[in-house]
Protein backbone atom coordinates (compact mmCIF):
# COMPACT_ATOMS: atom_id res chain seq x y z
CA UNK A 1 0.00 0.00 0.00
CA UNK A 2 1.45 3.23 -0.75
CA UNK A 3 0.71 6.53 0.93
CA UNK A 4 1.10 10.07 -0.94
CA UNK A 5 4.16 11.52 0.12
CA UNK A 6 4.32 14.98 -0.04
CA UNK A 7 7.48 17.14 0.50
CA UNK A 8 8.01 20.44 2.00
CA UNK A 9 10.91 22.37 3.21
CA UNK A 10 13.09 23.15 5.35
CA UNK A 11 15.78 25.09 4.04
CA UNK A 12 17.49 22.54 2.23
CA UNK A 13 16.25 19.89 3.73
CA UNK A 14 13.70 17.53 1.93
CA UNK A 15 11.28 16.57 4.78
CA UNK A 16 8.36 13.42 3.77
CA UNK A 17 5.35 13.19 5.23
CA UNK A 18 4.60 9.77 6.27
CA UNK A 19 1.88 7.75 8.30
CA UNK A 20 3.34 4.78 10.20
CA UNK A 21 1.15 2.09 12.02
CA UNK A 22 2.80 1.16 15.43
CA UNK A 23 1.44 -0.94 17.69
CA UNK A 24 -2.26 -0.76 15.53
CA UNK A 25 -2.29 2.41 15.60
CA UNK A 26 -1.33 5.19 13.23
CA UNK A 27 1.16 7.62 13.46
CA UNK A 28 2.53 10.64 11.53
CA UNK A 29 5.99 11.55 11.38
CA UNK A 30 8.12 14.08 9.04
CA UNK A 31 11.00 11.92 7.87
CA UNK A 32 13.60 12.10 5.99
CA UNK A 33 14.86 9.42 3.40
CA UNK A 34 18.23 8.51 5.06
CA UNK A 35 16.25 7.85 8.30
CA UNK A 36 16.09 4.81 9.86
CA UNK A 37 12.81 3.32 11.58
CA UNK A 38 14.73 2.82 14.79
CA UNK A 39 15.32 6.60 14.96
CA UNK A 40 12.07 7.94 13.98
CA UNK A 41 10.65 5.21 16.22
CA UNK A 42 12.86 6.41 19.19
CA UNK A 43 13.22 10.41 18.31
CA UNK A 44 10.51 11.25 16.85
CA UNK A 45 7.68 8.83 18.10
CA UNK A 46 9.36 8.21 21.37
CA UNK A 47 9.34 4.17 21.24
CA UNK A 48 12.36 4.21 23.07
CA UNK A 49 11.59 0.59 23.84
CA UNK A 50 13.42 -0.17 20.53
CA UNK A 51 17.13 0.16 21.69
CA UNK A 52 19.71 1.44 19.75
CA UNK A 53 22.68 -0.84 20.52
CA UNK A 54 25.74 -0.80 17.85
CA UNK A 55 23.31 0.48 15.17
CA UNK A 56 24.75 -1.80 12.62
CA UNK A 57 22.88 -5.02 12.25
CA UNK A 58 25.41 -7.05 14.99
CA UNK A 59 23.59 -7.24 18.08
CA UNK A 60 19.45 -7.05 17.95
CA UNK A 61 18.67 -4.85 20.82
CA UNK A 62 16.17 -2.73 17.89
CA UNK A 63 14.15 -5.62 16.88
CA UNK A 64 10.32 -4.95 16.06
CA UNK A 65 8.34 -6.59 14.44
CA UNK A 66 7.53 -5.61 11.13
CA UNK A 67 3.75 -7.68 9.42
CA UNK A 68 4.89 -9.78 12.07
CA UNK A 69 8.50 -10.62 11.32
CA UNK A 70 10.96 -9.74 13.46
CA UNK A 71 14.02 -7.37 12.28
CA UNK A 72 16.37 -5.19 12.79
CA UNK A 73 14.87 -1.44 12.96
CA UNK A 74 18.46 0.14 12.94
CA UNK A 75 18.72 -1.48 9.24
CA UNK A 76 15.48 -0.39 7.71
CA UNK A 77 14.78 2.82 6.41
CA UNK A 78 11.46 4.72 7.80
CA UNK A 79 10.25 5.78 4.55
CA UNK A 80 10.39 1.73 3.43
CA UNK A 81 8.02 0.74 6.89
CA UNK A 82 4.92 2.93 5.12
CA UNK A 83 1.55 0.94 5.16
CA UNK A 84 3.22 -2.04 7.42
CA UNK A 85 2.47 -3.03 10.69
CA UNK A 86 5.37 -2.44 12.99
CA UNK A 87 5.01 -3.75 16.83
CA UNK A 88 7.17 -2.48 19.58
CA UNK A 89 7.65 -3.66 23.07
CA UNK A 90 5.14 -1.42 23.74
CA UNK A 91 2.72 -2.71 22.09
CA UNK A 92 2.85 -6.01 23.87
CA UNK A 93 0.91 -5.28 27.14
CA UNK A 94 -2.83 -5.30 26.37
CA UNK A 95 -5.34 -3.08 28.87
CA UNK A 96 -2.44 -3.34 31.17
CA UNK A 97 -2.09 -6.69 30.98
CA UNK A 98 1.36 -8.41 30.36
CA UNK A 99 2.05 -10.36 27.08
CA UNK A 100 2.67 -13.80 29.23
CA UNK A 101 6.38 -13.92 27.34
CA UNK A 102 6.68 -10.21 29.36
CA UNK A 103 5.64 -11.96 32.38
CA UNK A 104 7.96 -14.69 32.03
CA UNK A 105 10.74 -12.95 31.76
CA UNK A 106 10.48 -11.38 35.11
CA UNK A 107 9.26 -14.33 36.79
CA UNK A 108 12.10 -16.39 35.87
CA UNK A 109 14.22 -13.11 36.41
CA UNK A 110 15.50 -13.40 32.37
CA UNK A 111 16.36 -9.62 32.75
CA UNK A 112 19.57 -7.99 34.16
CA UNK A 113 20.30 -4.91 32.73
CA UNK A 114 17.28 -4.90 30.22
CA UNK A 115 18.57 -3.46 27.35
CA UNK A 116 18.65 -6.63 25.22
CA UNK A 117 15.12 -7.49 26.70
CA UNK A 118 12.61 -5.85 24.16
CA UNK A 119 14.45 -7.61 21.05
CA UNK A 120 14.74 -10.12 22.79
CA UNK A 121 11.20 -10.56 23.28
CA UNK A 122 9.96 -9.75 20.13
CA UNK A 123 12.42 -11.87 18.79
CA UNK A 124 10.39 -14.68 21.08
CA UNK A 125 7.14 -13.42 20.27
CA UNK A 126 7.70 -13.73 16.34
CA UNK A 127 8.89 -17.57 17.42
CA UNK A 128 5.85 -17.99 19.13
CA UNK A 129 3.86 -16.93 16.51
CA UNK A 130 4.71 -18.97 13.80
CA UNK A 131 5.32 -21.83 16.13
CA UNK A 132 3.43 -22.15 19.65
CA UNK A 133 5.40 -24.93 20.94
CA UNK A 134 9.37 -24.66 19.98
CA UNK A 135 11.71 -27.34 21.02
CA UNK A 136 15.01 -25.85 23.03
CA UNK A 137 17.26 -25.75 20.11
CA UNK A 138 14.37 -23.80 17.65
CA UNK A 139 14.09 -21.22 20.83
CA UNK A 140 17.87 -20.81 20.68
CA UNK A 141 17.99 -20.47 17.10
CA UNK A 142 15.24 -18.36 16.85
CA UNK A 143 16.95 -15.53 19.25
CA UNK A 144 20.85 -16.14 18.14
CA UNK A 145 20.65 -13.08 16.31
CA UNK A 146 19.83 -10.97 19.70
CA UNK A 147 22.85 -10.63 21.88
CA UNK A 148 23.18 -10.21 25.72
CA UNK A 149 26.04 -9.63 27.74
CA UNK A 150 24.79 -10.05 30.58
CA UNK A 151 22.09 -13.18 31.81
CA UNK A 152 24.67 -15.84 29.80
CA UNK A 153 21.10 -16.50 28.00
CA UNK A 154 20.12 -19.83 30.14
CA UNK A 155 17.02 -17.64 31.62
CA UNK A 156 15.80 -16.21 29.16
CA UNK A 157 15.70 -19.89 27.40
CA UNK A 158 13.64 -20.52 30.38
CA UNK A 159 11.33 -17.59 30.04
CA UNK A 160 10.52 -17.94 26.46
CA UNK A 161 9.61 -22.27 27.55
CA UNK A 162 7.45 -20.92 30.30
CA UNK A 163 5.25 -18.49 28.14
CA UNK A 164 5.66 -21.23 25.69
CA UNK A 165 3.68 -23.75 27.99
CA UNK A 166 1.45 -20.71 29.78
CA UNK A 167 0.30 -20.16 26.10
CA UNK A 168 -0.74 -23.62 25.18
CA UNK A 169 -2.54 -24.24 28.15
CA UNK A 170 -4.43 -21.35 27.73
CA UNK A 171 -4.85 -21.27 23.96
CA UNK A 172 -8.59 -20.51 22.59
CA UNK A 173 -8.89 -18.85 25.49
CA UNK A 174 -7.24 -15.59 23.86
CA UNK A 175 -7.30 -14.67 20.42
CA UNK A 176 -4.86 -13.16 18.88
CA UNK A 177 -3.39 -9.63 20.67
CA UNK A 178 -0.62 -8.68 18.45
CA UNK A 179 -1.45 -5.82 15.56
CA UNK A 180 0.29 -7.60 12.75
CA UNK A 181 -2.10 -6.40 9.77
CA UNK A 182 -1.21 -2.58 9.08
CA UNK A 183 -4.47 -0.83 9.98
CA UNK A 184 -6.86 0.89 7.18
CA UNK A 185 -5.28 4.17 5.55
CA UNK A 186 -6.24 6.81 7.98
CA UNK A 187 -9.00 9.04 6.69
CA UNK A 188 -7.89 11.74 4.34
CA UNK A 189 -6.27 14.84 6.12
CA UNK A 190 -6.15 13.08 9.64
CA UNK A 191 -3.50 12.53 11.93
CA UNK A 192 -0.91 14.80 10.29
CA UNK B 1 25.52 6.26 13.55
CA UNK B 2 23.77 8.64 11.14
CA UNK B 3 22.93 7.11 7.68
CA UNK B 4 24.51 10.01 4.71
CA UNK B 5 21.64 12.16 3.42
CA UNK B 6 20.27 10.68 -0.01
CA UNK B 7 17.25 9.91 -1.61
CA UNK B 8 15.57 7.35 -1.46
CA UNK B 9 12.85 5.72 -4.73
CA UNK B 10 11.01 2.41 -4.60
CA UNK B 11 11.17 1.17 -8.10
CA UNK B 12 8.08 -0.92 -8.65
CA UNK B 13 9.37 -2.42 -12.06
CA UNK B 14 12.92 -3.39 -12.99
CA UNK B 15 12.70 -1.70 -16.32
CA UNK B 16 12.33 1.79 -13.91
CA UNK B 17 15.13 0.55 -11.59
CA UNK B 18 17.63 0.25 -14.26
CA UNK B 19 16.57 3.81 -15.87
CA UNK B 20 17.26 5.25 -12.15
CA UNK B 21 20.45 4.00 -12.10
CA UNK B 22 23.82 6.00 -12.88
CA UNK B 23 26.59 7.46 -11.36
CA UNK B 24 25.71 8.37 -7.43
CA UNK B 25 22.72 5.87 -7.95
CA UNK B 26 22.84 1.83 -5.83
CA UNK B 27 20.21 -0.20 -5.51
CA UNK B 28 19.15 -1.01 -1.65
CA UNK B 29 17.76 -4.29 -1.50
CA UNK B 30 17.60 -6.40 1.88
CA UNK B 31 19.82 -3.46 3.37
CA UNK B 32 21.37 -5.42 5.69
CA UNK B 33 25.19 -4.91 4.01
CA UNK B 34 25.14 -1.93 2.01
CA UNK B 35 23.33 0.27 5.04
CA UNK B 36 26.18 -0.77 7.25
CA UNK B 37 28.44 0.29 5.25
CA UNK B 38 26.98 3.29 4.33
CA UNK B 39 26.43 4.21 8.32
CA UNK B 40 30.77 3.74 7.76
CA UNK B 41 31.04 5.69 5.06
CA UNK B 42 32.29 3.11 2.77
CA UNK B 43 29.91 4.46 0.25
CA UNK B 44 27.95 7.36 -0.02
CA UNK B 45 25.51 7.45 -2.63
CA UNK B 46 23.08 10.32 -3.87
CA UNK B 47 19.87 8.22 -4.19
CA UNK B 48 19.40 4.67 -3.42
CA UNK B 49 16.66 2.92 -5.43
CA UNK B 50 14.55 0.42 -3.62
CA UNK B 51 14.29 -3.29 -5.15
CA UNK B 52 11.82 -4.59 -2.88
CA UNK B 53 8.85 -3.16 -4.38
CA UNK B 54 9.53 -5.12 -7.17
CA UNK B 55 7.12 -8.59 -7.80
CA UNK B 56 9.12 -10.09 -10.57
CA UNK B 57 11.94 -9.95 -8.04
CA UNK B 58 10.58 -12.29 -5.35
CA UNK B 59 9.58 -15.73 -5.20
CA UNK B 60 10.67 -18.96 -5.01
CA UNK B 61 9.38 -22.05 -7.16
CA UNK B 62 10.09 -25.04 -8.98
CA UNK B 63 10.37 -24.81 -12.75
CA UNK B 64 8.48 -26.99 -15.13
CA UNK B 65 11.61 -28.32 -16.17
CA UNK B 66 12.03 -29.71 -12.42
CA UNK B 67 14.61 -27.01 -11.58
CA UNK B 68 14.57 -24.14 -8.40
CA UNK B 69 13.87 -20.14 -9.27
CA UNK B 70 14.67 -17.81 -6.83
CA UNK B 71 13.79 -13.92 -7.15
CA UNK B 72 16.32 -11.68 -6.11
CA UNK B 73 15.05 -10.46 -3.57
CA UNK B 74 13.72 -13.41 -1.95
CA UNK B 75 14.80 -13.07 1.76
CA UNK B 76 17.39 -15.47 2.66
CA UNK B 77 14.56 -16.80 5.50
CA UNK B 78 11.89 -17.12 2.54
CA UNK B 79 14.55 -19.36 1.04
CA UNK B 80 15.54 -21.65 3.29
CA UNK B 81 11.84 -21.89 4.66
CA UNK B 82 10.50 -23.22 1.81
CA UNK B 83 13.32 -25.05 0.71
CA UNK B 84 13.41 -27.07 3.75
CA UNK B 85 9.85 -28.40 2.92
CA UNK B 86 11.17 -29.90 0.25
CA UNK B 87 13.41 -32.82 -0.26
CA UNK B 88 14.97 -32.56 -2.90
CA UNK B 89 15.93 -29.07 -2.10
CA UNK B 90 16.40 -29.37 1.75
CA UNK B 91 19.73 -29.60 1.92
CA UNK B 92 20.07 -26.09 0.05
CA UNK B 93 17.87 -24.59 2.91
CA UNK B 94 20.23 -26.14 5.10
CA UNK B 95 22.72 -23.82 3.80
CA UNK B 96 20.89 -20.61 3.57
CA UNK B 97 20.19 -21.29 7.37
CA UNK B 98 23.95 -20.99 7.57
CA UNK B 99 24.06 -17.11 6.57
CA UNK B 100 24.30 -14.58 9.03
CA UNK B 101 21.91 -14.64 11.81
CA UNK B 102 17.95 -15.53 11.77
CA UNK B 103 17.44 -11.72 12.07
CA UNK B 104 19.33 -10.93 9.29
CA UNK B 105 18.21 -13.79 7.11
CA UNK B 106 14.83 -12.35 7.33
CA UNK B 107 15.66 -8.78 5.76
CA UNK B 108 18.81 -10.08 3.82
CA UNK B 109 18.18 -11.31 -0.13
CA UNK B 110 19.42 -13.72 -2.28
CA UNK B 111 20.36 -10.67 -4.73
CA UNK B 112 21.99 -9.01 -1.82
CA UNK B 113 24.14 -11.96 -1.08
CA UNK B 114 25.70 -12.45 -4.65
CA UNK B 115 26.11 -8.89 -5.19
CA UNK B 116 27.73 -8.58 -1.84
CA UNK B 117 30.51 -6.32 -1.56
CA UNK B 118 33.88 -7.75 -0.25
CA UNK B 119 35.45 -7.51 3.21
CA UNK B 120 38.44 -6.65 4.46
CA UNK B 121 39.76 -5.65 7.70
CA UNK B 122 41.03 -2.55 7.05
CA UNK B 123 38.01 -1.46 4.88
CA UNK B 124 35.18 -2.59 6.89
CA UNK B 125 35.91 0.00 9.77
CA UNK B 126 34.38 3.12 10.67
CA UNK B 127 35.91 6.12 9.06
CA UNK B 128 37.91 7.29 11.52
CA UNK B 129 39.90 3.78 11.08
CA UNK B 130 40.36 4.40 7.74
CA UNK B 131 42.07 7.64 7.49
CA UNK B 132 44.34 6.33 9.85
CA UNK B 133 45.60 3.84 7.47
CA UNK B 134 45.21 5.92 4.04
CA UNK B 135 43.01 5.41 1.52
CA UNK B 136 43.90 1.65 -0.25
CA UNK B 137 43.31 0.20 -3.41
CA UNK B 138 39.70 -0.43 -3.01
CA UNK B 139 38.96 2.68 -1.82
CA UNK B 140 40.61 4.93 -4.80
CA UNK B 141 44.16 5.22 -2.95
CA UNK B 142 47.57 3.00 -4.43
CA UNK B 143 48.11 0.59 -1.34
CA UNK B 144 46.89 -2.63 -0.33
CA UNK B 145 47.14 -2.27 3.50
CA UNK B 146 46.69 -6.31 3.79
CA UNK B 147 49.37 -7.47 1.72
CA UNK B 148 51.83 -4.28 1.19
CA UNK B 149 53.73 -4.93 -2.20
CA UNK B 150 50.52 -6.17 -3.89
CA UNK B 151 49.16 -4.25 -7.00
CA UNK B 152 45.21 -6.41 -6.46
CA UNK B 153 43.06 -5.95 -3.50
CA UNK B 154 42.73 -9.00 -1.64
CA UNK B 155 39.13 -8.00 -0.01
CA UNK B 156 36.77 -11.47 0.22
CA UNK B 157 33.72 -12.21 -1.30
CA UNK B 158 32.44 -13.23 2.29
CA UNK B 159 29.02 -14.36 1.00
CA UNK B 160 27.72 -17.71 1.88
CA UNK B 161 25.14 -18.37 -1.05
CA UNK B 162 27.46 -18.48 -3.92
CA UNK B 163 29.44 -21.05 -3.07
CA UNK B 164 26.47 -23.62 -2.96
CA UNK B 165 24.78 -22.14 -5.75
CA UNK B 166 27.99 -22.84 -8.07
CA UNK B 167 28.00 -26.05 -6.61
CA UNK B 168 23.96 -27.10 -7.76
CA UNK B 169 25.31 -25.59 -11.13
CA UNK B 170 23.05 -22.35 -10.76
CA UNK B 171 22.53 -19.45 -13.48
CA UNK B 172 21.59 -16.09 -13.10
CA UNK B 173 19.23 -13.88 -14.77
CA UNK B 174 20.67 -10.19 -15.12
CA UNK B 175 18.32 -7.42 -16.84
CA UNK B 176 19.55 -3.98 -18.33
CA UNK B 177 19.03 -1.55 -20.74
CA UNK B 178 20.34 -3.54 -23.49
CA UNK B 179 17.62 -6.27 -21.94
CA UNK B 180 18.19 -9.58 -20.36
CA UNK B 181 20.50 -12.09 -20.01
CA UNK B 182 21.98 -14.91 -18.03
CA UNK B 183 24.67 -16.14 -17.11
CA UNK B 184 26.30 -19.20 -14.59
CA UNK B 185 26.57 -17.63 -11.30
CA UNK B 186 30.53 -17.81 -11.23
CA UNK B 187 30.32 -14.86 -13.79
CA UNK B 188 29.15 -12.78 -11.34
CA UNK B 189 32.35 -12.64 -9.81
CA UNK B 190 34.96 -10.30 -11.31
CA UNK B 191 37.83 -11.67 -9.01
CA UNK B 192 39.17 -8.44 -8.00
CA UNK B 193 38.19 -7.30 -4.16
CA UNK B 194 38.60 -3.91 -5.19
CA UNK B 195 35.52 -4.62 -8.08
CA UNK B 196 33.81 -8.19 -7.09
CA UNK B 197 30.64 -8.01 -8.80
CA UNK B 198 30.16 -8.22 -12.52
CA UNK B 199 27.30 -7.17 -12.94
CA UNK B 200 27.58 -3.17 -14.78
CA UNK B 201 26.00 -0.28 -12.32
CA UNK B 202 23.16 -0.34 -14.12
CA UNK B 203 22.19 -3.82 -14.47
CA UNK B 204 20.04 -5.95 -11.97
CA UNK B 205 20.35 -9.39 -10.79
CA UNK B 206 16.56 -10.73 -11.32
CA UNK B 207 16.53 -14.15 -10.33
CA UNK B 208 18.90 -16.98 -9.88
CA UNK B 209 18.10 -20.40 -11.15
CA UNK B 210 19.17 -23.84 -10.44
CA UNK B 211 18.78 -27.04 -12.81
CA UNK B 212 16.97 -30.16 -12.32
CA UNK B 213 19.04 -31.93 -9.60
CA UNK B 214 20.18 -35.54 -10.99
CA UNK B 215 18.85 -38.60 -9.03
CA UNK B 216 20.99 -39.66 -6.54
CA UNK B 217 22.23 -36.38 -5.89
CA UNK B 218 23.91 -34.86 -2.10
CA UNK B 219 24.97 -31.65 -1.08
CA UNK B 220 26.54 -30.70 1.37
CA UNK B 221 27.83 -26.83 2.58
CA UNK B 222 30.65 -26.64 5.46
CA UNK B 223 31.22 -23.21 6.67
CA UNK B 224 33.73 -22.06 9.13
CA UNK B 225 33.34 -18.81 11.77
CA UNK B 226 34.28 -17.51 14.48
CA UNK B 227 30.64 -17.60 15.73
CA UNK B 228 27.84 -19.87 14.29
CA UNK B 229 24.96 -17.72 14.90
CA UNK B 230 25.78 -14.99 13.33
CA UNK B 231 29.25 -14.13 11.57
CA UNK B 232 30.24 -14.20 8.19
CA UNK B 233 32.75 -17.39 6.57
CA UNK B 234 36.20 -17.23 6.95
CA UNK B 235 36.02 -20.36 4.35
CA UNK B 236 33.49 -22.32 3.01
CA UNK B 237 33.76 -25.42 1.10
CA UNK B 238 30.64 -26.96 -1.17
CA UNK B 239 30.18 -30.62 -2.31
CA UNK B 240 27.87 -31.39 -4.45
CA UNK B 241 27.99 -35.29 -6.11
CA UNK B 242 25.37 -36.97 -8.28
CA UNK B 243 25.84 -40.86 -7.47
CA UNK B 244 24.73 -43.82 -9.26
CA UNK B 245 22.42 -44.77 -6.46
CA UNK B 246 21.20 -44.63 -3.00
CA UNK B 247 22.82 -45.04 0.36
CA UNK B 248 26.67 -46.05 1.35
CA UNK B 249 29.01 -47.59 -0.97
CA UNK B 250 27.51 -45.76 -4.01
CA UNK B 251 29.88 -43.82 -6.59
CA UNK B 252 30.03 -40.48 -7.30
CA UNK B 253 28.70 -39.73 -10.75
CA UNK B 254 29.88 -35.92 -11.46
CA UNK B 255 30.80 -33.63 -8.58
CA UNK B 256 31.35 -29.85 -8.17
CA UNK B 257 33.06 -28.23 -5.05
CA UNK B 258 33.52 -24.79 -4.79
CA UNK B 259 35.50 -22.97 -2.45
CA UNK B 260 34.42 -19.80 -0.92
CA UNK B 261 35.64 -16.52 1.47
CA UNK B 262 39.05 -17.74 0.49
CA UNK B 263 39.88 -14.68 -1.77
CA UNK B 264 37.76 -12.00 -4.02
CA UNK B 265 35.81 -14.08 -5.80
CA UNK B 266 34.30 -18.27 -5.06
CA UNK B 267 36.09 -20.57 -7.19
CA UNK B 268 34.79 -23.83 -8.17
CA UNK B 269 38.04 -26.30 -8.08
CA UNK B 270 37.47 -28.38 -11.25
CA UNK B 271 40.12 -30.89 -10.37
CA UNK B 272 38.87 -31.84 -6.89
CA UNK B 273 35.02 -32.26 -8.71
CA UNK B 274 37.05 -34.52 -11.08
CA UNK B 275 39.20 -36.37 -8.56
CA UNK B 276 36.07 -37.63 -6.78
CA UNK B 277 34.44 -38.51 -9.52
CA UNK B 278 33.66 -42.73 -9.72
CA UNK B 279 34.81 -42.55 -6.18
CA UNK B 280 33.08 -43.75 -3.05
CA UNK B 281 33.30 -40.65 -0.86
CA UNK B 282 34.34 -41.40 2.66
CA UNK B 283 36.67 -39.12 4.78
CA UNK B 284 39.95 -40.08 3.77
CA UNK B 285 39.75 -38.59 0.36
CA UNK B 286 39.86 -35.59 2.03
CA UNK B 287 44.09 -35.95 1.78
CA UNK B 288 43.64 -36.02 -1.97
CA UNK B 289 41.16 -33.36 -2.23
CA UNK B 290 42.57 -30.57 -0.09
CA UNK B 291 45.58 -29.60 -1.69
CA UNK B 292 43.99 -29.07 -4.60
CA UNK B 293 41.54 -26.62 -2.75
CA UNK B 294 44.63 -25.04 -1.05
CA UNK B 295 45.88 -24.23 -4.61
CA UNK B 296 43.19 -22.01 -5.10
CA UNK B 297 42.99 -20.27 -1.72
CA UNK B 298 43.94 -16.92 -1.94
CA UNK B 299 43.38 -16.11 1.97
CA UNK B 300 45.49 -13.20 3.10
CA UNK B 301 45.78 -11.54 6.77
CA UNK B 302 42.49 -9.43 6.20
CA UNK B 303 39.94 -11.44 8.24
CA UNK B 304 38.28 -12.13 11.78
CA UNK B 305 41.28 -15.71 12.11
CA UNK B 306 44.96 -15.94 10.46
CA UNK B 307 45.38 -16.92 7.24
CA UNK B 308 47.40 -19.92 8.15
CA UNK B 309 44.52 -21.09 10.21
CA UNK B 310 41.89 -20.80 7.89
CA UNK B 311 44.08 -22.27 4.72
CA UNK B 312 44.60 -25.14 7.43
CA UNK B 313 41.13 -25.69 8.01
CA UNK B 314 40.29 -26.62 4.40
CA UNK B 315 41.04 -29.87 4.71
CA UNK B 316 38.58 -30.04 7.99
CA UNK B 317 35.92 -28.64 5.97
CA UNK B 318 36.20 -31.17 3.05
CA UNK B 319 36.51 -33.95 5.77
CA UNK B 320 33.06 -32.97 6.94
CA UNK B 321 31.73 -32.31 3.54
CA UNK B 322 32.62 -35.71 2.80
CA UNK B 323 31.72 -37.51 5.98
CA UNK B 324 28.05 -35.97 5.03
CA UNK B 325 27.69 -37.57 1.56
CA UNK B 326 28.91 -40.71 2.48
CA UNK B 327 25.20 -41.86 3.09
C1 LIG C 1 26.38 -8.65 11.59
C2 LIG C 1 26.27 -9.15 10.18
C3 LIG C 1 26.57 -10.48 9.90
C4 LIG C 1 26.47 -10.97 8.60
N1 LIG C 1 26.79 -12.27 8.38
C5 LIG C 1 26.73 -12.76 7.11
C6 LIG C 1 27.05 -14.13 6.85
O1 LIG C 1 27.33 -14.91 7.76
N2 LIG C 1 27.01 -14.55 5.57
C7 LIG C 1 26.67 -13.73 4.53
O2 LIG C 1 26.64 -14.19 3.40
N3 LIG C 1 26.34 -12.45 4.75
C8 LIG C 1 26.35 -11.94 6.01
N4 LIG C 1 26.02 -10.63 6.24
C9 LIG C 1 25.76 -9.74 5.09
C10 LIG C 1 24.33 -9.61 4.61
O3 LIG C 1 23.42 -9.59 5.69
C11 LIG C 1 23.89 -10.72 3.66
O4 LIG C 1 24.91 -11.01 2.75
C12 LIG C 1 22.62 -10.37 2.90
O5 LIG C 1 22.17 -11.50 2.18
C13 LIG C 1 22.79 -9.21 1.95
O6 LIG C 1 21.56 -9.02 1.27
P1 LIG C 1 20.78 -7.62 1.32
O7 LIG C 1 19.53 -7.83 0.57
O8 LIG C 1 20.65 -7.13 2.69
O9 LIG C 1 21.81 -6.73 0.50
P2 LIG C 1 21.92 -5.14 0.37
O10 LIG C 1 22.66 -4.60 1.53
O11 LIG C 1 20.61 -4.55 0.05
O12 LIG C 1 22.82 -5.07 -0.94
C14 LIG C 1 24.15 -5.53 -1.00
C15 LIG C 1 24.77 -5.10 -2.33
O13 LIG C 1 24.16 -5.79 -3.41
C16 LIG C 1 23.58 -4.87 -4.34
N5 LIG C 1 22.34 -5.51 -4.78
C17 LIG C 1 21.37 -6.02 -3.97
N6 LIG C 1 20.41 -6.62 -4.71
C18 LIG C 1 20.77 -6.46 -6.01
C19 LIG C 1 20.18 -6.86 -7.25
N7 LIG C 1 19.03 -7.56 -7.29
N8 LIG C 1 20.81 -6.53 -8.40
C20 LIG C 1 21.97 -5.82 -8.35
N9 LIG C 1 22.58 -5.43 -7.22
C21 LIG C 1 21.99 -5.75 -6.05
C22 LIG C 1 23.39 -3.59 -3.59
O14 LIG C 1 23.42 -2.48 -4.44
C23 LIG C 1 24.59 -3.62 -2.64
O15 LIG C 1 25.74 -3.18 -3.30
C24 LIG C 1 26.07 -10.11 7.55
C25 LIG C 1 25.74 -8.78 7.83
C26 LIG C 1 25.83 -8.30 9.13
C27 LIG C 1 25.45 -6.88 9.41
S1 LIG D 1 21.11 -1.65 17.11
FE1 LIG D 1 20.27 -2.70 15.42
S2 LIG D 1 21.29 -4.59 15.51
FE2 LIG D 1 22.32 -3.48 17.07
S1 LIG E 1 20.16 -8.22 30.32
FE1 LIG E 1 21.83 -6.91 29.98
S2 LIG E 1 22.22 -7.25 27.85
FE2 LIG E 1 20.76 -8.74 28.29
Amino acid sequence: MHHARRRGNRGHVTLNEIILHVNGRAYAARVEDHWTLLDVLRNQLGFTGAKKGCDQGSCGACTVLLDGIAVQSCLVLAVQSQGRSIVTIEGLARDGRLDPLQSAFHEVGAIQCGFCTPGMILSAKALLLRNPDPSEDQIKEALSGNLCRCTGYVKIVQAVKMAAAERSQAAGAAPQDVALRADPAPQAGSGT
Amino acid sequence: MSLPRFTYTAATSVEEACSLAGSGTMFLSGGTDLLVSMKQRIHAPARLVGLAGIPELHGVAETQAGGLRIGAATTITQLAEWALTVPRWSALGDAALKTSSPLLRNTGTVGGNLCLDTRCSFYNQPAIFRARWGACLKLGGDVCHAVRRSTTCHAVYSGDLAGPLMAWGATATVAGPAGTRTLPVEHLFTGDGARPCALASDEILVRVELPQPPPYARFSYQKLRLRDSIDFPLMGVSLFAAFDGPGAGARCRGCRIVLNAAGPAPVVVHEAGGLLDGAVPTEELAADLAPLLRAEARAVGNTAAGAGYRIEMIEVLVRRALRALEG
